[in-house]
């Protein structure tokens, strides 16, 4: 019992910390494009996800030391930490606890799994190019959802890429020099925005805002501790 | 009868009826200047309770015809209000006491909240209020398509399962140990495993997905995060009522490869190869397994329809099940009922069947029982041959009668045809449901083809000799959408005659099947299976036998894997 109560107050303050330092780190850029990220983060309820404390994987993980990955998504009331689970061929994918993960290629958001309306797979690899390349133009995504009677059911999008210019963000207490780039889809079935904040001196994708499902939403994230 | 849309939040519906819509201020048919045979109506009751589920061509459009109407009002996005008048007298409610109407005006509303349910309250007859509560279900399109469960593991890397623990020399561990751990957690039960040099072979148990792919792609996932490195080739068999289904064999390479993928369900799909299982057998069985005895108190509620005295009846209660299974296969299976709340047993109707009473005699079972041996079976599941499977089930089968039930089925793996024969002896049991028989025995069974249709439909037919000595065929048609949710009807022709069958002349229903997962969002095996008649008789009834072998075997066929295979990296 007592561990169960000491792991809902850390939660809680993770929370907090995490609601905070965004607001903060927020403050140097315009509102136009980040404001939607800012709302998001601050506004979000602190939730206690399903079966946290009972998902030893995650707990392993996040006592280990390992790096962090901020994750927050609005319409799920989700704001958490994420740690890393497994690493391959270029693809990570993270843990969050309650069982859920998601995976990501140098930052781009390749799938989802266990929030309801997950993203199976994507191609991402012309918007991979282009934002990391800070190349302004047109590219093609596809997402693969379950649809109707769990078959996958993908989805096309063209894609306008813009370089909106150099942000710079407050990413645990350090000043960081990025470039923002914007990523507006438009397909058959809807149309959607993703922000990607570039850091200068790495070429990292350090910050994003990338859209999930229709359920999920938008889902923000940023680099944490250890990173 | 026609509806107007007057403006956009109004519709007004307005009509004619005849018979018992023709009754408040009815008027002479105008269709008499046609011929005057439009003018009489014909009794329709004339040929007594037993022509009903017959059409009374005869009577349509003829007699006194009446006016009614109703306007529909949507006053806000959620809140509609409705008003109608209704020609229908409800004499023969009134007559019956069931209805007492003294206006022919009715009133009610409806709101709906977003989360898709509708309240609703009414004032109907000038005498009654109610409220009402309702929910539509599109089994297409559940709330939470890739539903709630857990996350699968991701793929290791090959080094990463090289150096784990188990795959040191003298672990402490062994592999199996690790196996079966991983899969339990995820509602997978280890049967058998056998691990060569470049090849694995596994034997599971489904506990938890309703959708066979997704199951299937979760310990693909296990072998590739905890078995040896240099094991390129997996095999798992899908074990059901104790007996080895269907093989399913992937490379360790593809499954690397199409994790990922935006196409990988299709593409692992094609790369996955299904064989029949019947050699497999049982060797190699994980320790401790079986022997294994299971049991369960729960609720049950066992309903009965459209008595015209009430028409939901139900008895309620509660159940408690035992099951042991001392070797793969073999099932000795028990449950006892204890009702709670009966209004089944309060109904005043006997039965006027002319048949043996196989079923009308059922409100004696829920009168002179208190505690009910609802089932005591000893079941064996084998496979005879390639492509077979075979069943005998011997005990108390079902709460009207015990006996043997033998069962062969023949259903190769990629086949949309499957074909099987059942034959039975049995034994009406006692009306207390204790251990006693009454002196009704019969031999009963038939043969059965059963069919996958495009888009998901099942089709079925039986034919053979029902509990009443009766001659005939069933023909079922189901839809089985592809989250599990199963709809359908079947009918009953057997060479009694309509008026020895009685009310409804011949036997005919429909059967539901929501699964648990549809609602939670979470996976189970669970879910609701409700059959519903018009009214049960005598002819066309069969043995209620448990698990018939296309039932308990088909999902892990060809057509059934395939159906959610969405799911696989799900």
């Amino acid at each position: 019992m007592g561990t169960v109560l000491e792991m809902m107050m850390i939660r809680t303050l993770i929370s907090c910390a995490l609601a905070l330092g965004i607001t903060a780190s927020c403050t140097q850029t315009d509102s136009s494009d980040t404001s939607v990220t800012e709302k998001a983060l601050a506004t979000i309820d602190v939730q206690s996800n399903r079966a946290q404390l009972q998902d030893l994987r995650f707990a392993q993980q996040a006592q280990a030391g390992v790096p962090t990955l901020k994750f927050g998504i609005e319409d799920l009331d989700i704001v958490t930490q994420a740690v890393p689970d497994t690493m391959r061929d270029g693809i990570q994918t993270w843990l969050i606890a309650g069982g859920m993960s998601f995976s990501l290629q140098d930052g781009f958001l390749r799938s989802t799994r266990g929030l309801g309306d997950d993203l199976m797979a994507a191609d991402i690899a012309q918007t991979r190019a282009a934002v990391l390349g800070l190349k302004a133009g047109q590219a093609t995504r596809t997402m693969a959802y379950i649809g109707a009677e769990d078959t996958i059911e993908k989805r096309s999008f063209t894609c306008e890429i813009t370089v909106r210019g150099p942000r710079e963000l407050t990413i645990n207490a350090t000043k960081t020099a990025t470039t923002l780039v914007a990523e507006d889809c438009s397909g058959l079935t809807g149309t959607f925005g993703n922000l990607y904040w570039v850091k200068t001196a790495t070429g990292k994708v350090v910050q994003s805002r990338q859209w999930g499902s229709d359920r999920i939403g938008p889902i923000v994230m940023r680099i944490g501790r250890n990173q | 009868m026609a509806t107007k849309t007057v403006t956009p939040t109004v519709k007004i519906t307005g009509g004619l009826g005849w018979g018992r819509l023709g009754e408040r201020n009815g008027i002479h048919s105008p269709f008499v200047s046609i011929s005057e045979d439009f003018g009489t109506r014909p009794n329709v009751g004339d040929g007594g309770i037993s022509t009903t589920g017959q059409l009374d061509f005869g009577a349509w459009l003829k007699g006194d015809v009446a006016l009614f109407g109703g306007v529909e009002w949507q006053a806000t996005d959620k809140l509609t209000l409705l008003a109608e008048y209704s020609s229908d007298e409800y004499s023969r409610e009134t007559s019956r006491g069931l209805i007492d109407q003294t206006s022919p005006m009715n009133v009610g509303l409806k709101y709906a909240f977003d989360s898709g349910i509708e309240l609703g309250a009414y004032y109907m007859y000038g005498t009654e209020a109610g409220i009402s509560v309702n929910t539509i279900i599109d089994p297409k399109n559940p709330d939470l398509s890739s539903g709630l469960d857990d996350a699968p593991l991701a793929i290791m890397p090959r080094d990463t399962v090289a150096a784990a623990s188990w795959n040191q020399p003298g672990a402490q561990r062994s592999v199996t140990d690790v196996l079966q751990i991983r899969l339990a957690d995820q509602g997978l039960t280890l049967d058998g495993v056998t691990i060569n040099a470049n090849r694995a072979a596994v034997r599971v148990t489904n506990t938890r997905y309703g959708a066979e792919a997704q199951a299937l792609g979760r310990t693909m996932r296990i072998l590739a995060n905890t078995l040896p490195v240099g094991v390129e080739t997996f095999d798992v068999t899908f074990m059901a009522g104790g007996v080895p289904t269907t093989t399913a064999t992937l490379r360790r390479a593809d499954l690397e490869q199409l994790e990922f993928a935006l196409d990988g369900a299709e593409q692992t799909g094609a790369r996955t190869t299904l064989t029949d299982a019947s050699s497999v057998g049982h060797k190699d069985t994980v320790a401790g397994n079986f022997p294994s005895f299971t049991y369960g108190l729960k609720p049950y509620i066992s309903p009965v329809f459209f008595d015209p005295d009430q028409p939901v009846r139900a008895e309620v209660g509660a159940q408690l099940s035992a099951v042991y299974k001392p070797a793969p296969g073999v099932t000795i299976a028990g449950s006892v009922r204890r009702p709670i709340y009966d209004s089944v047993s309060t109904t005043t109707r006997r039965s006027n069947s002319v048949l043996p009473r196989v079923r009308t005699d059922g409100i004696f079972y829920a009168i002179e029982s208190d505690l009910e041996l609802s089932l005591l079976t000893a079941e064996y599941m084998f496979r005879p041959g390639p492509d077979l499977y075979g069943r005998v089930t011997a005990g108390y089968l079902e709460a009207m009668f015990g006996g043997v039930s033998t069962e062969l089925l023949w259903h190769p793996v990629d086949s949309r045809l499957a074909l099987g024969a059942e034959v039975n002896y049995a034994v009406q049991r006692d009306f207390n449901q204790g251990f006693g028989f009454r002196d009704y025995e019969i031999a009963t069974g038939h043969l059965s083809a059963y069919y996958s249709l495009e888009n998901s439909f099942q089709a079925q037919l039986d034919v053979g000799r029902y509990l009443a000595g009766d001659w005939g065929g069933t023909f079922t048609l189901d839809r089985e959408f592809k989250n599990g949710v199963k709809v359908g009807g079947f009918f009953t022709l057997t060479d009694v005659s309509f008026e020895d069958f009685g009310e409804g002349s011949f036997d005919k229903g429909i059967r539901i099947e929501i699964p648990l997962s549809y609602f939670a969002g979470e996976p189970s095996l669970d879910g609701l299976t409700q059959v519903i008649r018009p009214v049960q008789r005598d002819g066309g009834a069969r043995l209620n036998v448990q698990n018939r072998l296309y039932d308990v075997t088909s999902d892990y066929r060809a057509t059934g894997l395939d159906n959610q295979w969405g799911r696989f990296w799900r």
